[in-house]
């Protein structure tokens, strides 16, 4: 018996390493995912275009107020003839370093016409690195058809200044998609859109999540409808974990995977589907136990009887 | 007597109050546990578990709970069936078999119950954010999954603890229940599947991940085309079990009599595994078509790209099943006299299956080295690069179904001599019905290589038309041709070699090793994707591994399952029957008689 | 005759080796013949096995010389054959030889989601030929123009006759697609094509080994339309058609 079990046992790891030993005989390799794009000294020409690109329309959130196309914002300067009227602005500093200083010290010259309002690029909410800067750069200057000067230097992949110490994930992805570029939270951030530090006071938390993919659900009193762009390319998980930061902020409980309701928490439906499920045996468990204990009556037959007990327990 | 009745019937419902309650305890520990978890480990998007990759982690937990889920679907599948068959030819074996598997099942629910649990906890511990939106996308599914299962536990408890007690002429309220549990399962699976097939290829949701149609997000491109497939393959790896267990017992067996009856549940088994695993091809075929019509690049990364290699595995997988069944069955016509007769037509059917299975087997992407390459004028060979694409191997694994399906036919006439007056007209009939689906197979399969690839793609459907046709109709005709046949002899069960169990073991693993294998296909083509094309795996482990470790992960997870499968066959074995004390089936029958 | 049973299997057997490897021109590769003979065998044992009376000739001579029963001679060829034919097989496994390695290559990877031309993003899917008009001279038209282009890039590699027998091919290897052949342009689409076109071998993803192929990056010297009139003109002139997974329209 126990000979005949290690045979069989033995005939099946033969039978399946077999199988594994010809999984060994194709090609061997691994395949990873697209990597995320990072500047290096050796990013040059059109893909570091390209990355400056990404950080204009994303990360940067530069299109809140500038525009890059025929359509877009302009509460800042006309992004397509930056590179063209930079060598002018400002006397006596080329055209790369004024572009640069544009960005990290805006306030070092201001366009005439606009107000003062653009925060550094090095500092939060875009908190861009050097690199990150110049890549911009580097597409200001192929937007107005010049050549691209800027390279990348090794010191300048750095990241900018990180905030200390554990960071709750829905400001993470505030800072990182520029909200604050517009909203003021906590004492820092743009004017252009309304203070978001209590706004889970007015705001049911689920809603704020849709808002920040639809923007035309309301606008607040006082401010323009249609300035905020619409981000429906945010995970719907990242626009809860904004949402639920920003009902904490307001003292406010919720879950990014739930809704507030008491009875559409997990647990609760959870407990109750279990104890209907219990109760309902139990009952039927003691109605059986009574018909048992029951002295024999002339009743309905046996055979019926049984046949409702079994039908009505599958339902 | 009534009372005795309603003696059984209270132990059937404390039976499976019992099983409810377990249930109930399971899942309040899991929610204890996964939140527990959850709250008390530091928050992130992955994390990763005992230094496991967490994608390996969640990839042989999910694997496992599959096999066993398919387990406790295709088994109660496989009971209805023989019960059904007992009830219609009155014998009592057939009876006795569904009722000795029903009897696993108890077991086996509660096994795939903490699987499943475990595999609960591993994706809200490891993959917290995706976890969060993928159950606030199918908020309302999982409350009627819970629900499904407590309605599972119970119909299925029932099932088993009534067996004696609904017995004689309340048999149809017992196949009643059957049915229920039946219905139950698939209704878990199809709920299992929206959320598997939503990953694959989501529908119903807006740009921004917003739900938009909760039905859409169900019936998306992939979800009926791997319902009806797994539901064919639960059946299918619910008899390639059974035989499994009898080629054990069968194995160990120390008396004759012990031998007769478990070479008999072990074809028993086989039939149903065969019959169900015949279609599975077409159900395969009509997924992949599904993937291609979602994204062709998914289809490519499927067929042509990366996990090309793999599909020649599965092509190995699949003919040695063909093989090792035709094997079994050529053996197991030495034991039915009379089967002599058709030797004759083994080397004819071998000689088709052998070159079936070499054109099945032949691969898109030919490995050869540089001067091969130059010999052959490029990375195609000019004749082999025929037998790589898909219409040859449509062409091979219909000959090689309607081979396989011949060899069937010839086991069941093995002993039996047709006595009908029209027998020869009959049997010319049957000749004529496979020679016809085969030529038409062969024909379309030749002609395909000179049209368009949209025509070609139509051909497969009359190929396999022709060969279902062709089998229906000889089924058709066989059944009242072997009415009332002359028998030459019974069948003398037990006297079978001992490697055709081995054979029917070797069905079991290459089943159960080609569901993890296509499982693992299935799943690895949305590569970096959770939810392909629109939420990303951005953790450390979200590449694809290399083939040979894949196929080293699946062998394990085989493994695996084995060894649980048989502690449930111990268990069970030792455990008795609580319900079946002597008394109760002394009573029942006494009951049954009465009522009679 | 039953005598010969395990005889005969072996002349099957070295019957299929020798039909495979003398009767099959061009030879078919190493890997392929493996599977080939490794499915022979299998088939030719199953059989064996598959009855028993079969089975007890088949191995009746093996018994008999390995329970000694065998003449002392034949015995002495098969105890001492065994271990010579393993030999042979590991000297053939270890020899050294000036073979270039193995070098898996998947033929037709997946395209990409999109790539880059000109500095624009393109999605490959349901990118279609613009070309490819149903105005019959206007197509016409386009592919002739296709043909000038190329007989002007692709002609040395791929040939007159498109069968990737251009002057230059033999310096390459793997040598250039044979468009005639059915397991190429036919069965792909004509976005998969321009893809191929207009990135050229670096596009290639690792799987298909991009350092292995010399196709040039033909953006960098052909206008988008230019690809597209190329595509054009190998279809027409290699008498295939682009495959589709949509229905053709009615006419």
């Amino acid at each position: 018996m126990k000979v005949t079990i290690a045979k069989i046992f033995l005939f099946m790891l033969a039978v399946v390493s077999l199988y594994a030993y010809v999984g060994q005989l194709v090609p061997q390799f691994e395949e990873h995912p697209p990597k995320k794009k990072v500047i290096t000294p050796q990013t040059t020409g059109d893909d570091l275009v390209a990355a400056g690109q990404e950080i204009l329309r994303g990360k940067g959130g530069c299109l809140i107020c500038h525009k890059d196309q025929e359509r877009g914002n302009e509460r800042g300067p006309d992004l397509r003839r930056a590179a063209g009227k930079a060598a002018t602005r400002k006397p006596g500093i080329a055209a790369e370093a004024y572009l640069i200083e544009s960005m990290v010290e805006p306030y070092a010259f201001i366009v005439e016409g606009y107000p003062k309002m653009m925060p550094p690029a090095m500092k939060p909410p875009a908190s861009l690195s050097m690199a990150e800067v110049k890549a911009v750069v580097a597409y200001l200057q192929s937007l107005g058809g010049a050549e691209v000067t800027v390279s990348v230097q090794a010191g300048d992949v750095a990241a900018g200044k990180k905030a200390v110490g554990p960071v709750h994930r829905g400001r993470q992805l505030m800072d990182a998609n520029g909200c604050l570029g517009c909203h003021k939270l906590a004492g820092e951030g743009g004017a252009v859109g309304p203070e978001l530090t209590r706004v889970a006071e007015r705001r049911e938390p689920a809603k704020i999540a849709q808002k920040i993919a639809d923007p035309k659900l309301w606008t607040a009193e006082g401010f323009q409808a249609g300035l905020m762009p619409p981000r429906p390319d945010l995970p719907e998980g990242d626009r809860q974990e904004i949402a639920a930061y920003l009902a904490g902020l307001s003292g406010k409980a919720y879950s990014p995977t739930g809704a507030a309701s008491p009875w559409s928490h997990e647990g609760v439906r959870l407990g109750v589907v279990i104890a209907v499920f219990n109760t309902v045996m139990l009952l039927v468990l003691a109605w059986a136990r009574s018909r048992e204990k029951s002295p024999l009556s002339p009743g309905p037959s046996p055979i019926e009887g049984e046949g409702r007990n079994a039908a009505g327990d599958a339902t | 007597m009534a009372r005795a009745i309603a003696t059984s019937a209270f132990q059937a419902l404390k039976g499976t109050y019992k099983g409810v309650v377990k249930i109930s305890v399971l899942l309040v520990l899991t929610y204890l546990i996964a939140q527990g978890l959850n709250s008390f480990l530091p928050a992130a998007d992955y994390r990763s578990a005992l230094g496991l990759p967490n994608r390996v982690a969640v990839w042989a937990v999910a694997e496992l709970h599959l096999m066993f889920a398919a387990f406790v679907l295709g088994v109660p599948i496989f009971a209805l069936i023989t019960e059904i068959i007992g009830v219609a030819t009155r014998e009592k074996r057939y009876d006795d078999l569904a009722r000795e598997f029903t009897k696993l099942l108890a077991m086996a629910y509660t096994l795939t119950a903490v699987l499943g649990c475990v595999l609960l906890v591993l994706f809200i511990v490891l993959y917290p954010k995706f976890t969060g939106i993928l159950s606030k996308i199918f908020k309302p599914t999982w409350i009627a999954y819970i629900v499904l299962i407590f309605g599972e536990v119970i119909v299925a408890y029932l099932y088993w603890y009534t067996w004696s007690l609904l017995q004689g002429v309340r048999k149809k309220w017992h196949l009643l229940l059957g049915l229920l549990v039946n219905l139950w399962g698939t209704a878990l699976l199809f709920v299992a599947d929206a959320w598997v097939t939503f990953m694959m290829s989501p529908a119903g949701i807006d740009d921004a991940n917003n739900l938009v149609s909760l039905w859409g997000v169900i019936h998306n491109h992939t979800w009926m085309p791997i319902n009806i497939h797994r539901l064919l393959a639960n059946v299918a790896f619910g008899g390639a079990i059974v035989a499994a267990y009898a080629a054990v017992r069968f194995l160990n067996a120390k008396t004759d009599e012990e031998r007769a009856r478990f070479d008999w549940m072990g074809y028993v088994g086989s039939f149903i595994a065969i019959a169900a695993f015949i279609p599975l091809p077409f159900a395969g075929y009509w997924l992949g078509r599904e993937i291609y019509q979602f994204s062709e690049q998914m289809g490519v990364s499927m067929m042509g790209g990366s996990f090309a290699w793999l599909w020649i595995l599965q092509a190995m997988l699949i003919g040695s099943l063909f093989l090792a069944s035709n094997f079994y069955l050529w053996l197991g016509m030495g034991r039915i006299p009379g089967a002599e007769r058709y030797t004759k037509f083994q080397i004819g059917m071998m000689i088709v299956l052998t070159i079936g299975f070499i054109v099945w087997a032949t691969p898109r992407s030919i490995i050869a080295t540089g001067t091969e390459m130059s010999a052959m004028g490029g990375s195609h060979h000019p004749f082999l690069g025929l037998f790589g694409v898909m219409a040859a191997k449509n062409t091979a694994v219909n000959l090689m179904i309607l081979t396989t399906f011949f060899s069937f036919m010839l086991y069941r006439r093995g002993n039996r001599i047709p006595i009908v007056p029209w027998a020869v007209a009959g049997k010319a009939l049957q000749a004529l019905a496979i020679a016809a689906a085969a030529a038409v197979v062969l024909g379309y399969g030749v002609y395909s290589y000179f049209v368009p690839s949209i025509t070609r793609i139509g051909f497969s459907v009359y190929q396999v038309s022709a060969v279902l046709t062709s089998m229906a109709l000889f089924v058709a005709i066989d059944i009242p041709l072997l009415k009332g046949a002359r028998e030459i002899g019974a069948i003398r069960w037990g006297h079978i070699p001992a490697r055709a169990q081995y054979a029917l073991f070797f069905l079991a693993v290459s089943f159960t090793w080609l569901m993890g294998l296509m499982g693992y296909i299935r799943s690895g083509i949305r590569q970096h994707w959770h939810v392909y094309g629109r939420v990303m795996d951005e953790s450390a482990n979200a590449y694809t591994m290399a083939h040979g470790q894949a196929t080293i992960i699946v062998s394990c997870i085989v493994v695996v399952f084995f060894l649980l499968v048989s502690v449930v066959f111990w268990l069970a074995a030792r455990g008795g029957e609580p319900a079946e004390s002597p008394a109760g089936e002394a009573s029942a029958a006494k009951a049954a008689g009465s009522a009679a | 005759m039953t005598r010969y049973t395990l005889y005969i299997a072996v002349a099957l057997w070295l019957a299929i080796l020798a039909g495979l490897k003398l009767l099959v021109r061009p030879p078919m590769p190493a890997s392929v013949l493996m599977i080939y003979m490794t499915l022979s065998t299998l088939g030719i044992l199953v059989f064996v096995a598959a009855n028993e009376e079969r089975f007890g000739n088949f191995i009746a001579p093996l018994r008999a010389v390995f329970e000694g029963r065998a003449p002392r001679l034949v015995q002495v060829l098969v105890l001492a054959g065994i271990p010579l034919l393993l030999a042979w097989g590991a000297w053939l496994r270890t020899a050294p030889s000036s073979d270039a390695p193995f070098e898996p290559r998947v033929v037709h990877p997946e395209p990409p989601a999109s790539f880059a031309l000109h500095g624009r993003r393109i999605e490959t899917a349901g990118l279609k030929n613009p070309l490819r008009v149903p105005d019959a001279a206007q197509l016409e038209k386009n592919t002739a123009e296709g043909k000038v282009i190329y007989y002007r890039n692709c002609f040395f590699c791929h040939g007159d006759t498109l069968r990737g027998d251009g002057h230059f091919s033999g310096a390459f290897s793997p040598i250039p697609a044979n468009f005639r052949d059915v397991g190429t342009i036919s069965m792909l689409q004509e976005s998969f094509v321009f893809w191929r076109v207009s990135t050229g071998g670096l596009g290639l993803p690792r799987s298909a080994t991009p350092w292995n192929s010399a196709m040039p990056v033909w953006q960098t010297m052909l206008t988008e339309e230019e690809i597209w009139k190329a595509i054009l003109y190998i279809y027409a002139g290699s008498g295939s058609t682009p495959r589709t997974w949509e229905e053709e329209p009615k006419k």
